[in-house]
Formats: C-alpha cells, sequence, structure tokens
C-alpha cells in the first residue's frame, strides 16, 4: 500500500516533468541557430548513424580470417576507398566498425561517470558538513591524477577487454562530474526555492532529484557532450598504447597502432582512422562549446 | 473586540533558539511567550535581527544550522512540535502550518511551471493521483488568489510571471492545502506598493475566508495596521509588547514601542528631520541580565540594568516588558501571557 503510494508520486512527477521535457525541446529550437551546434551535431548524427547501421552496410567484411597476401597494402582505390592494411582488411569498412566501438565505450563510459558523478556530487553538495568532507575529498583524490594516467593504470591492471575500458575510464572521469554537481547543488541549495518546498513539506530526496538536479541540467549537457569526445580520445589512447580495445576488435587506437608501422609504405592505413578520430572528436567538442552558448543565459542575444 | 473563549492554535512557551557557534553562543530567541488565536491575523514587528524570521522558522523546526531550539515549547493544536520526529514534522508543513516568503521571484523554482509546482505540493499533501482531479484543483486555488487566466498561467514559468503574480502563486502554494496557520514573512518587502496593498488585502480576505489563522512578520507598522488584528512587538531576541493593533498604535507603553511610532512619518505633518531610536542593537553573544532595551533607553534606571522585566498586564490584552510599569523584578507572573485575553 505504502509502496503503491510511492510509486504512484513518483510517476506523478515525471509526468509533472513537463517543464523539463520543455527544456530539451527549447534547447534543441535554440540550438538549431546555433552554428557550431549544428556542424557538431550533423557530425555526430552521421556518425551514430554509420555506427548503428555498419551491418547492414553494403561494405566488406571488417575483419578477415586470413591474410590475403594478394591484397595486402593497397592504396586507396574505387574498390578499397581507404585502401587495405597489412592482411587485406579494408581499411574504409574498419573505420566504420570502428566508430561502432569508439562511440559504445565513450557513450557508456560517459553515462556511467555521469551516474556516479551525479549522485555522489549531488549528495555532497545537498547535504554538506561530513557528508561533503568525506565525498569531496574521494572527488579531489581522483580529480588530481590525470584522468588518461588514472585510466591506462587501471585498463592495464584490467587487462584488455571492451568492459575494462568503459570500467577504467568510468572510474578516471567521474571526478570531474562529481565537482561539477558538488558546485552547482551547493549554489542551488541556498536557493530560497529549496528552503520554499521544505517549508512545505517535501523530503530530502524529493528537493534533491526534483528540485536540485533539474536546475543543473544545462552545465551537465554541455559537460557531457565535451566528455565524449574525451572519452573517445582516452578509448583510442589506450587501444593506440595496446591496453585498450582488444586487438581482434576493429577500433580507432587499435588501427592507428597498426598503420604507425606502415607508415613509410602505406599512409593511408593510420591516415583514415586518425582523421575520422580527429572529425568525431571536433564534433562532440563543437557541440559542447555550442551548447554552452545556447544554455548560457549571459550569452543569450549576443550571438544570434 | 476579541471574545475571551478564543481557542489558542499556537502556544509558545519560553521559547529559546540559539546558535552554538564556534566563537560562542548567540542567542536568537530569548523566552519568548506568544499566542495566536484561532481566526486572528497576528503582526510581528521588529528590526533586522531582532528573531522575527527565527520565530517562524521554530515554529515550522526549520532552524538553519547551527542553530537549536534549546528550551521551551511549542503548541500547536495541543501537540508538542519540539517533540515531534522529522516525518511527523514534515507531514505538518505545507499542510497545516504553511509558510510564504519575502521574495517571490527566487522562491519558485525557475524551471518547472506553476502548474506542475502547485501540482506537486497538492498530490503530495492530499494524495490526489488522478491527473484531471488535480487539474481541477489547481485551476480552483489559483482562482482563489484571483489570478486572471489560470488556464494559461498554468503553463507559464516563473520568469514569465511578474512580482506581484509570482506572489499569489506563493499564496496559492501556501493555502493550497488549507493549512490552520499561515506564516507570512515579510510578504510585501520585494513588491512595490500599489501590489503590495492588492496582496495584503488578498492575505486579509483569505485568511478570513478559510478560517485559518496568521502571522504576519513585517518591519512595517503601517502594515501591520492594516492587516492584523493584534500586534507583537519584538526586539533582540525578546517580546517587548503585545496589544490589540488599534491599542497599541493609541496607548503604546514600552520606550521602544513609543520610539517606532515616533520614527514613522506621519501623513501631512512637516518634518525636517525624522526622529530616530539613539544607540544600536545589544550583542546577542553576549547574555545580558537585565532588559535588552536598556542602553537606548531614555527611562532606564539601575533596575534595569540588573533585573530582566518580566511581561506586565496594563490593559485587558495589553503586556509590555518594562519596569517602568510595576516596581517589582522579575515576575514569575507568566500566565498573565498566555490567557490574559
Amino acid at each position: 500500500m505504502i509502496l503503491r503510494k510511492q510509486l504512484n508520486n513518483f510517476v506523478l512527477s515525471w509526468r509533472n516533468s513537463r517543464g523539463f521535457k520543455r527544456t530539451i525541446l527549447d534547447v534543441v529550437v535554440r540550438g538549431s541557430r546555433n552554428p557550431m551546434v549544428v556542424i557538431g551535431g550533423t557530425i555526430i548524427i552521421i556518425m551514430v548513424a554509420l555506427a548503428i547501421l555498419a551491418p547492414i552496410l553494403p561494405i566488406a567484411d571488417p575483419t578477415l580470417p586470413e591474410i590475403r597476401v594478394e591484397e595486402r597494402l593497397l592504396p586507396p582505390s574505387e574498390r578499397h576507398w581507404f585502401g587495405t592494411d597489412n592482411i587485406g582488411q579494408d581499411v574504409f569498412s574498419r573505420v566504420i566498425w570502428g566508430t561502432r566501438v569508439s562511440l559504445t565505450v565513450a557513450s557508456l563510459a560517459i553515462s556511467f561517470s555521469l551516474l556516479i558523478g551525479v549522485v555522489l556530487g549531488l549528495t555532497a553538495g545537498y547535504f554538506g558538513g561530513k557528508v561533503d568532507y568525506i565525498i569531496a575529498g574521494t572527488i579531489d583524490l581522483f580529480w588530481t591524477f590525470p584522468a588518461f594516467l588514472l585510466a591506462l593504470a587501471f585498463a592495464a591492471a584490467l587487462g584488455a577487454s571492451l568492459f575494462n575500458v568503459i570500467l577504467a575510464i568510468s572510474i578516471s572521469y567521474w571526478a570531474g562530474f562529481g565537482r561539477l554537481m558538488r558546485g552547482q547543488a551547493l549554489t542551488i541549495r541556498e536557493r530560497q526555492f529549496v528552503e520554499a518546498s521544505r517549508a512545505l513539506g517535501a523530503k530530502n530526496w524529493r528537493i534533491m532529484f526534483t528540485h536540485v538536479l533539474p536546475n543543473c541540467t544545462a552545465p551537465l549537457i554541455v559537460w557531457a557532450s565535451i566528455g565524449v569526445a574525451d572519452a573517445i580520445t582516452i578509448e583510442s589512447s589506450l587501444s593506440f598504447l595496446g591496453a585498450g580495445t582488444p586487438p581482434s576488435t576493429p577500433s580507432w587506437g587499435n588501427m592507428l597502432n597498426l598503420g604507425m608501422q606502415f607508415i613509410g609504405e602505406a599512409w593511408w592505413v593510420p591516415t583514415f582512422p586518425g582523421v575520422v578520430l580527429l572529425i568525431t572528436v571536433l564534433g562532440f567538442n563543437l557541440l559542447g562549446d555550442g551548447l554552452r552558448d545556447v544554455l548560457d543565459p549571459r550569452m543569450k542575444g549576443m550571438r544570434r | 473586540m476579541m471574545s475571551q473563549q478564543r481557542k489558542p492554535i499556537v502556544e509558545i512557551k519560553g521559547l529559546r533558539t540559539q546558535f552554538l557557534l564556534r566563537e560562542g553562543t548567540v542567542t536568537a530567541l530569548d523566552g519568548i511567550d506568544l499566542t495566536i488565536y484561532e481566526n486572528e491575523s497576528l503582526g510581528i514587528v521588529g528590526e533586522t535581527g531582532c528573531g522575527k524570521s527565527m520565530t517562524a522558522f521554530s515554529i515550522l523546526r526549520l532552524v538553519p544550522s547551527p542553530g537549536k531550539i534549546t528550551a521551551g515549547s511549542i503548541r500547536f493544536k495541543g501537540v508538542e512540535l519540539t517533540k515531534l520526529t522529522e516525518d511527523e514534522m514534515r507531514s505538518i508543513r505545507g499542510r497545516l502550518i504553511s509558510m510564504i516568503f519575502q521574495d517571490p521571484s527566487t522562491a519558485l523554482d525557475p524551471v518547472f511551471t506553476i502548474g506542475s509546482q502547485l501540482g506537486e505540493v497538492i498530490s503530495l499533501h492530499q494524495q490526489i493521483y488522478d491527473q484531471r482531479a488535480l487539474k481541477k484543483k489547481i485551476l480552483e486555488v489559483l482562482r482563489l488568489v484571483r489570478i486572471a487566466a489560470p488556464e494559461s498561467v498554468v503553463k507559464q514559468y516563473p520568469h514569465e510571471l511578474s512580482g506581484g503574480m509570482k506572489q499569489r502563486v506563493m499564496i496559492a502554494l501556501a493555502l493550497s492545502c488549507d493549512p490552520s496557520l499561515l506564516i507570512a514573512d515579510e510578504p510585501t518587502t520585494a513588491l512595490d506598493v500599489t501590489i503590495q496593498a492588492q496582496v495584503l488585502r488578498l492575505l486579509r480576505d483569505l485568511v478570513n475566508k478559510t478560517g485559518s489563522s496568521m502571522m504576519l512578520i513585517t518591519h512595517n507598522l503601517g502594515i501591520v495596521a492594516e492587516t492584523c488584528d493584534r500586534v507583537c512587538i519584538m526586539y533582540a531576541g525578546r517580546i517587548v509588547e503585545i496589544a490589540e493593533t488599534f491599542e497599541l498604535f493609541e496607548k503604546p507603553q514600552h520606550p521602544y514601542t513609543k520610539g517606532l511610532l515616533t520614527a514613522f512619518p506621519k501623513l501631512g505633518e512637516k518634518k525636517d528631520e525624522l526622529s530616530v531610536i539613539r544607540g544600536t542593537v545589544p550583542n546577542l553573544m553576549k547574555p545580558f541580565p537585565g532588559c535588552s532595551f536598556v542602553d537606548r533607553c531614555d527611562y532606564a534606571t539601575d533596575e534595569c540594568r540588573r533585573v530582566r522585566p518580566g511581561m506586565v498586564e496594563v490593559a485587558p490584552g495589553h503586556l509590555v516588558s518594562c519596569h517602568l510599569y510595576r516596581g517589582g523584578g522579575e515576575t514569575a507572573d507568566i500566565r498573565g501571557t498566555g490567557t490574559g485575553m
């Protein structure tokens, strides 16, 4: 009975979050007027589409069971747009399949980081005191390590597998979201509407998740977008160093690593994955920067 | 004006709220005795830092940390609030005791529509989960506070409304569950004068209509004269005088009240300089044995310095805390405070 009441309550608060949905719609509409958001968004949409459609696109098999000696290191041609690598695999096809790996790893890693960072940061900032002392200390501990080195250490220790890469990136990256969320919660909990909802009888968790969190969506969206770009870079760097995605799976970092050995005789093997990596990271960074302009009320009206 | 049989809704006895800081203890409320009756509006007047808002927060048990209620009792409809658990207290807040804040532009959450904020409170306290019933109730409450076109206001965000409209929405939020006591903490300070008058009239009408009581906190005596049945004057964490509004304005007894009233410019009176009360508020960190007003009082005697004055009933329902009205020292006759009216 009580559980059902709670559930009803929860469903209701979701339905009531129409304002939140409208905020997102508003962001889309205003974002469409910002060139950075449009360019970044287009790049991301194309990349996501390629990643999803990879299995049904009319492209060569990205992995070959055995070496095809006659097709080794062929330069770009009509048959192989981006050429072939040292065992005769089609680089174009591998780049597209690599998109799948990179985007999956990056988005999952950022989702986990967001989840950990938001929950811990919100708790720390909202309650303050001893809770804050402990959580903020932990955040700072993780924050002091360069994210990449920490990820490298974890990935090396855990061994090469996709899941471990995601875990390593999440562990090294969540502190940023934690800091952001804690800072936001610290300022928002002092706003009068928090006091007002307390005076109207709201519970702490209700205030945290239905009043403090929705007021932080703007910076979180921006940081998440830039975070995905970072995560793609970290994933590729880990793979490049051999600590990331297992070599059998096509990923941009792996291909760069492999291509480095033949850069003199076959420039296309490392170049194309590198360029696509650059464009994708650029896309997420552009989107993040653009969204910051769109979402920052102080920037409103400065650039139409 | 006041009948003898009025039922008290809130009885505060010897309430002491203190802030335990590293530098020492600040006594924000120093032994408050106050009764609020059913269906009356009580004004609480005093200068900044005298404990007006702290009294309100103490009743709601929302004293900001490191503040604490260290002594005294608050009985609400016979229930001792200081002994309730946090959960029990939460079900009282918003439903039985509600509060309106000073600045309506910050008291509403900027990212939600008016409708969803009202819906949250109503569904939480009244367990209305049916969307249609909820919507009906929301519109009903908005109509109660005389908002024109409530159907469109429901879909609007706080920044799309004017200050007066926002304060009406706040009042709607506070009144949505028919509370027995409405605490209004300087509800009109952030509004301009014409809107002030409208909001105050609305508050008074609603309190009369719903039969609830109101505690109006303000530093503006004009507002009190217009809106309240009784007035309580506070100074440095203590109550110095309580009387019916008319009586207080006609026959102020405490030197501080007299000072306040003369400092208030009257319409049609030519004055080059407004009169002031000399001196400043005492440091609340240092305990004072005598009267808190002693350093600023023109009639202060040696006794005022040593002995804290008790409450003296100078006329029916008119209580003053001053040695000028009784020769004795600390009087134990506090009973007169609660039931004398």
